[in-house]
């Protein structure tokens, strides 16, 4: 007897069980359903329309009416089996209210015999915070041709009893069918099932799963007697990584690339980094070297602030780019914001990056990987009430290097120590508390760089660098009836200590308290308020001494006489409050109105210590699938505190502000893809600039704020999402970013264009899934050459002995060569019995183009050759976990 | 938060730069000499056996370029311009790259009125007949009050500014303009001026900023028994400002502003590639003071550091650019005839240099 074995795969988080459909309701017996839950690695989806509800799923959808589809006779007489895969929308009602075929399966008859039956569904609808809300999922409809096995009865003594856990990670497989002897049963939430009334005597088992190979097992009955077995399934696509599932939230903001971490975990050329998939995206320029500057849409990297867990961290990689500093196995999800976003985050002009990290999971797993760069090992499982994760990597490139350098530059190796360490930490326990549910955080980073020179004879090494931030953070979120309430309070240690010989040094100390806390008041459906306070506190004791400044742009470069030094040491405390009021309204369902305001404060700031900043976004349901969206707003950022200081900065420094506009259209895609146009415009004033201007004691004031910038640009994304062994993007940013600099200063009046401003940056991410657990995967970048200055002489400084180029008055007015990169990645993994071995292969720049990054001028600046961006660089990754 | 964490990651920048320009760019190294160039300015004080390098009110200072030219480009011609500080403008015209790139401006009405002057016409001022060297007194009344109010600036600045007590000077910059043969070459000096009298009279001050003296080199040596040192090995050049020239020798002044040395000068070089290097006379390094936030003094020794220059043949250890700045490079010599010039900085403004001609081989 065939069968529709349909699969549900819900696209929000949650570990839950979808309603079971009745069992053997089509005609003739062609139809035997099944629901299944959904495997904990299901992938999250936003919701076509555009919009996701807000909060937490706290309840999934449950198919509480299933209607068979009918088997197509042709496709039964011909034998054939396969699955369609559709995307549901189900309403806060309960209803189907769209379903869209996303792989029509091997026979042109499965799409219209599942789309038919799977409109008339009827699920008891998902819950957000406790609230019916709509949600998306994806729903495999499987047609499989075999037998309806008869139901046992129940009163039969138990025969065949046992579990049924995936191979490799030991996860328990709920809601596979096992059959044997004609006796059906179904694997509860831990993978256990039950047979009765086995006849004695030789049965076939076979286990069925929609995300699992099948597998058929002869086992022996014995009259009277109970058996206890455990049946391993593998999984017919193992993700290279764990698969992390995560819950949509609120969607405020009209440019915000949410991240799956399944797509993005094998993009090649970033080394499995998560976080460096960033800059693939729209919006965000290539970044030199491949180190990790965020420059998005046309802003200084320092304008992106990021968050781990709604808690700013002073850097997202490890020696500026050499790998994130948070492991992308603690990462549920990662949000990015290259501009218009809503209120909760401030101090920023440019964008927003929101990594959030996961839960642990409550049994007890572990990894262990090693790759070029560093090792890293985690261990999860239950922790009393809750469960946590704790997470170590510590880098070994300093081990590396003594191997690498003497090989390929001899000269360097045996003028230079260089002894580049890094280390990071996650660790988190959640747990249940006063009704709602609360982390305990602490995450840290650590990095030390020492160059010592030959015949140094200073003592001090060459040049050390040693930053390190901890953090460690308490958070509680509840949800009562119409409100949402969240929590974190954080408390942070940095640190910077800096040495150049006797010439340079740096000693910072920073102990920060973050509050932040958000009330969410939803009073009916398409309305919420949103208050939230997100203030930080911080005290400060550092010292600084250097050789004094030159002017800038003065002979001599940066500094002034190297053999004298001035330096400044101070201490004290200051107050970032900030506190933000949102609005969210569907006046009409097609239209969403989201508009607040925020209001920051930065107590260090002599003048113009608070500003406000208005920001709104729209969003219109022009048509299905296709929403037209406008954002506007002011944001504000302080300067950085190494700015304000007295000796080396300019203690009267402002804010800097911006206007930031775009519109777009968001548009739903045949094939499970989805294409975006952004349109986006930038202004900024009170940026901080290098000034020639003296204050009246005729001292350099160093910096002033009289700094300008715009930005003006297209971004279009087109993306296919992990559903099907294909997927990947298509990223292309055209945009113009230009400034104008201090009056003081010979550009000025005139504007130049951005330091990074690049006029065209194509971006092509394509991975592929074939069978065997392979993942073969490829990026092709495109990108205007970074502008330049082009040089017109040079002078000879005789206190230094060298030439100084002399730039042109006019800035960035020559480009480098157009960047063009391919890079490609292999992933295999092999699953045993109760652990799983994986490897990978990432070859950035495979053609070994010579792509140049700047030009190096020769001693009198009269020639200059281009020096190349990083060569054909291989790396390998391998990994176990259990 | 990061305090200051951008200049770090320049100067790690830096180094990357420089290790990025260890590649092989196909570029003539700094170090080799084909045509004209300045290859250094220094500022003495006249009449000073202590080679004190900085000048006070009253001081005459002798300003002295060593003028590379071995193509014998004619004719020669060198001018002197200074820049009086400003208390309006921050970057005179004297450091600003845009002017001295184009160096005719500084003979013009906008430059006078930017304060640019010729030091050639400086009352009492004295320039050789190459010009390659001026004597520029600083008792010209007029000249006086523009100091004046500098060094009275800078007293007040360091006195509200307790860091800057072991830096108090103010910076006279020089622009030297070399031309010959159609060639022009420009070169900026920046010589210290300092208020000796007046620091020693107020006790905040007194002994904080050490005054500088030229550093002094005793000799120019090949195959040393120990190169970071430079013990052993045979003399190229001896100078005589350090040393008694035998009895059977002259102690030769260097036309080029060089240190005399004695003369006849021992045997040259043969083909073999030899490590060179230079002796520093240790009675003119110095240790200088850093003042600490709060103007406490801390004491370092001077960083001395050499540069080689060479009209033919190779040096080794030479740099991205080929700025030969080791103790002890290797030199393989060409066959024609060559001169070596070996300079010595002390990091703090002075300098002082050594010149040796070598004939062809045979």
């Amino acid at each position: 007897m065939p069968s529709a074995f349909p699969a549900l795969v819900l696209l929000v988080a949650g570990a839950v069980a979808a309603g079971e459909a009745p069992a053997g309701v089509a005609g003739a017996g062609q139809v035997s359903p099944a629901g299944q839950p959904p495997p904990a690695d299901s992938t999250p989806r936003e919701q076509a329309s555009g919009e996701a509800p807000r909060g937490t799923l706290t309840r999934p959808p449950e198919l509480e009416s299933f209607v068979a589809a009918e088997y197509p006779p042709d496709a039964q007489a011909a034998g054939v089996e396969g699955a369609v895969t559709l995307a549901i929308v189900i309403g806060e009602d309960g209803s189907v209210e769209r379903a869209v075929v996303v792989d029509p399966g091997p026979h042109p008859a499965f799409a219209a015999a599942a789309l038919h039956a799977v409109q008339q569904f009827r699920f008891r609808p998902a819950e957000i915070d406790g609230k019916p809300a709509a949600v998306e999922i994806e729903y495999r409809y499987e047609f499989v041709l075999r037998r309806a096995p008869p139901a046992a009865p129940a009163e039969a003594p138990v025969a065949l009893e046992g579990r049924v856990v995936e191979r490799g990670t030991r996860s328990p497989v709920s809601g596979a069918t096992v059959e044997a002897g004609g006796v059906t049963a179904e694997t509860d939430a831990a993978g256990r099932f039950a047979l009765r009334g086995l006849s004695p005597g030789e049965v076939t088992v076979r286990i069925a799963s929609p995300e699992h190979e099948r597998l058929a097992v002869k086992e022996t009955v014995e009259e009277g007697k109970r058996r206890e077995v455990e049946y391993r399934l593998t999984r017919r696509h193992y993700d290279p990584y764990e698969a992390v599932v995560r819950g949509e939230r609120d969607r405020r903001e009209i440019s915000v690339r949410t991240l799956e971490l399944e797509e993005v975990r094998t993009v090649p050329g970033t080394q499995g980094d998560v976080l460096k998939v960033i800059q693939d995206l729209p919006g965000v320029a290539r970044s030199p070297f491949g180190i990790g500057l965020l420059v998005v849409r046309g802003s200084d990297p320092a304008d992106t602030k990021v968050y781990v867990d709604g808690v700013e961290i002073p850097l997202l990689f490890h020696f500026g780019g050499l790998t994130s500093v948070v492991s992308g196995d603690v990462i549920q999800s990662l949000d990015f914001y290259p501009g218009n976003f809503g209120g909760r985050f401030g101090r920023a002009i440019g964008g927003s990056v929101e990594i959030r990290t996961r839960e642990a999971k409550r049994e007890v797993h572990g990894l262990a990987q090693v790759d070029i760069f560093d090792g890293r090992a985690q261990l999860e499982g239950p922790l009393g009430d809750g469960q946590g994760y704790l997470a170590l990597r510590r880098s070994w490139v300093d081990a590396v290097l003594a191997v690498v350098l003497p090989r390929v530059a001899p000269s360097t190796a045996s003028e230079l120590t260089v002894a580049p360490r890094y280390y990071d930490y996650q660790a988190k326990v959640g747990l249940s508390l006063l009704g709602g549910t609360a982390a305990l955080a602490a995450y840290g980073s650590d990095d030390a760089l020492e160059f010592v020179r030959q015949g140094e004879r200073s003592g001090r090494p060459t040049f050390y660098l040693h930053t390190l931030f901890h953090r460690a953070a308490a958070s509680w979120r509840l949800a009562r009836g119409d409100w949402t309430h969240d929590a974190v309070a954080a408390f942070g240690w940095d640190t910077v200590d800096v040495l150049q010989a006797t010439n340079f040094g740096v000693l910072s100390e920073i102990a920060s308290l973050t509050l932040r806390d958000e009330s969410v008041w939803r009073p009916r459906p398409g309305f919420a308020l949103a208050l939230g306070v997100d203030t930080v506190l911080r005290t400060f004791d550092y010292s600084v001494y250097a050789p004094p400044l030159n002017v800038v742009g003065s002979v001599g470069g940066f500094f002034g006489d190297l053999g004298t030094t001035v330096g400044e040491k101070a201490s004290g405390t200051w107050l970032s409050p900030g506190a933000y009021l949102e609005a969210d309204w569907r006046p009409v369902p097609r239209l969403r109105l989201v508009g607040g305001l925020r209001l920051d404060a930065d107590s260090r700031l002599r003048h113009d210590s608070v500003w406000l900043d208005p920001r709104a976004s729209a969003f219109l349901d022009v048509r299905e699938g296709t929403t037209v969206t406008a954002a506007a707003g002011l944001y504000g950022s302080a300067p950085a505190p190494q700015q304000t200081t007295t000796v080396f900065g300019n203690p009267d420094l402002g804010p800097q502000h911006a206007l930031q506009l775009a519109v777009g259209v968001r548009q739903t895609l045949p094939w499970a893809a989805q294409g975006e146009l952004t349109g986006f415009y930038k202004k900024m004033w009170s940026l901080v600039t290098p000034t020639r201007a003296l204050d009246p004691q005729g001292q350099s004031l160093h910096l002033s704020n009289e700094g300008l910038g715009e930005v003006i640009g297209l971004e279009l994304l087109l993306r296919r999402e992990l559903s099907s062994g294909l997927y990947g993007w298509i990223a292309y940013t055209l945009s113009r970013a230009i400034r104008r600099d201090d009056p003081t200063l010979p550009s000025y009046p005139g504007w130049h264009l951005f330091a990074l401003d690049q006029t065209h940056v194509l971006t092509l991410v394509l991975s592929y899934r074939l069978p065997g657990d392979w993942i073969l995967g490829t990026r092709v970048r495109g990108v205007s050459g970074n502008p330049y200055t082009p040089t017109i002489g040079s002078v000879f400084d005789a206190d230094a002995g060298r030439f100084q180029c002399i730039p042109s008055s006019h800035p960035y007015t020559s480009r480098l060569p157009g960047f063009f990169q391919a890079d490609a990645r292999v992933d295999k993994r092999w699953v045993f019995e109760r652990w799983m071995f994986s490897m990978y292969l990432d070859v950035q720049n495979v053609t070994n183009r010579a792509n140049a990054e700047f030009r190096f001028p020769n001693y009198d600046c009269s020639q200059s050759v281009p020096i190349p961006s990083v060569p054909l660089f291989p790396a390998l990754g391998l990994r176990a976990e259990w | 938060m990061v305090i200051a964490v951008r200049r770090p990651l320049a100067l790690l920048a830096s180094s990357l730069l420089a290790l990025a320009a260890g590649c092989n760019t196909g570029f003539a190294p700094q170090y080799r000499v084909t045509d004209l160039r300045v290859l250094a300015v220094r500022s003495q004080v006249v009449g000073m056996a202590t080679h004190a390098a900085d000048a006070d009110l009253g001081d005459t200072v002798r300003l002295t370029a060593l003028v590379a030219n071995p193509l014998a480009r004619q004719p020669l011609q060198i001018r002197w311009r200074a820049c009086a500080p400003s208390a309006t403008e921050l970057l005179s015209p004297c450091l600003d790259p845009q002017w001295l790139a184009t160096p005719e401006r500084f003979d013009t009405p906008e430059a006078a009125n930017l304060g640019v002057f010729a030091l050639e016409e400086v009352p009492g001022a004295t320039l050789a007949p190459d010009g390659t060297w001026i004597e520029v007194p600083l008792t010209d009344p007029g000249v006086q009050a523009i100091i004046q109010q500098a060094f009275d600036q800078a007293i007040q600045f360091a006195i509200d500014n307790p860091p800057y007590r072991c830096t108090l000077y103010v910076e006279l910059p020089v622009v030297v303009i070399v031309e010959a043969g159609g060639l022009q070459q420009v070169s900026v000096k920046r010589v210290r001026l300092t208020p000796k009298s007046q620091i020693q009279s107020n006790q905040d001050l007194a002994g904080k900023y050490i005054l500088n003296v030229n550093p002094g080199i005793t000799g120019l040596y090949f195959d040393p028994s120990d190169q970071d040192s430079c013990v052993g090995g045979a003399p190229l050049a001896v100078t005589c400002d350090a040393l008694s020239c035998d009895t059977a020798e002259t102690c030769e002044p260097d036309p080029q502003g060089g240190l005399p040395v004695c003369a006849p000068l021992p045997g040259g070089l043969d083909a073999t590639p030899r490590v060179l290097c230079g002796r520093i006379d240790d009675r003119f390094t110095q240790e200088f003071n850093q003042c600490s936030p709060s103007g406490t003094p801390v004491a370092f020794d001077e960083r001395t550091t050499w540069q080689w220059y060479t009209t033919g043949g190779s040096l080794s250890d030479a740099d991205g650019v080929g700025n030969a700045t080791s103790a002890h490079p290797k030199l393989t010599r060409p066959q024609e005839a060559f001169t070596l010039w070996l300079l010595l900085r002390d990091g703090r403004g002075g300098e002082a240099w050594l010149r040796r001609d070598f004939a062809a081989l045979p």
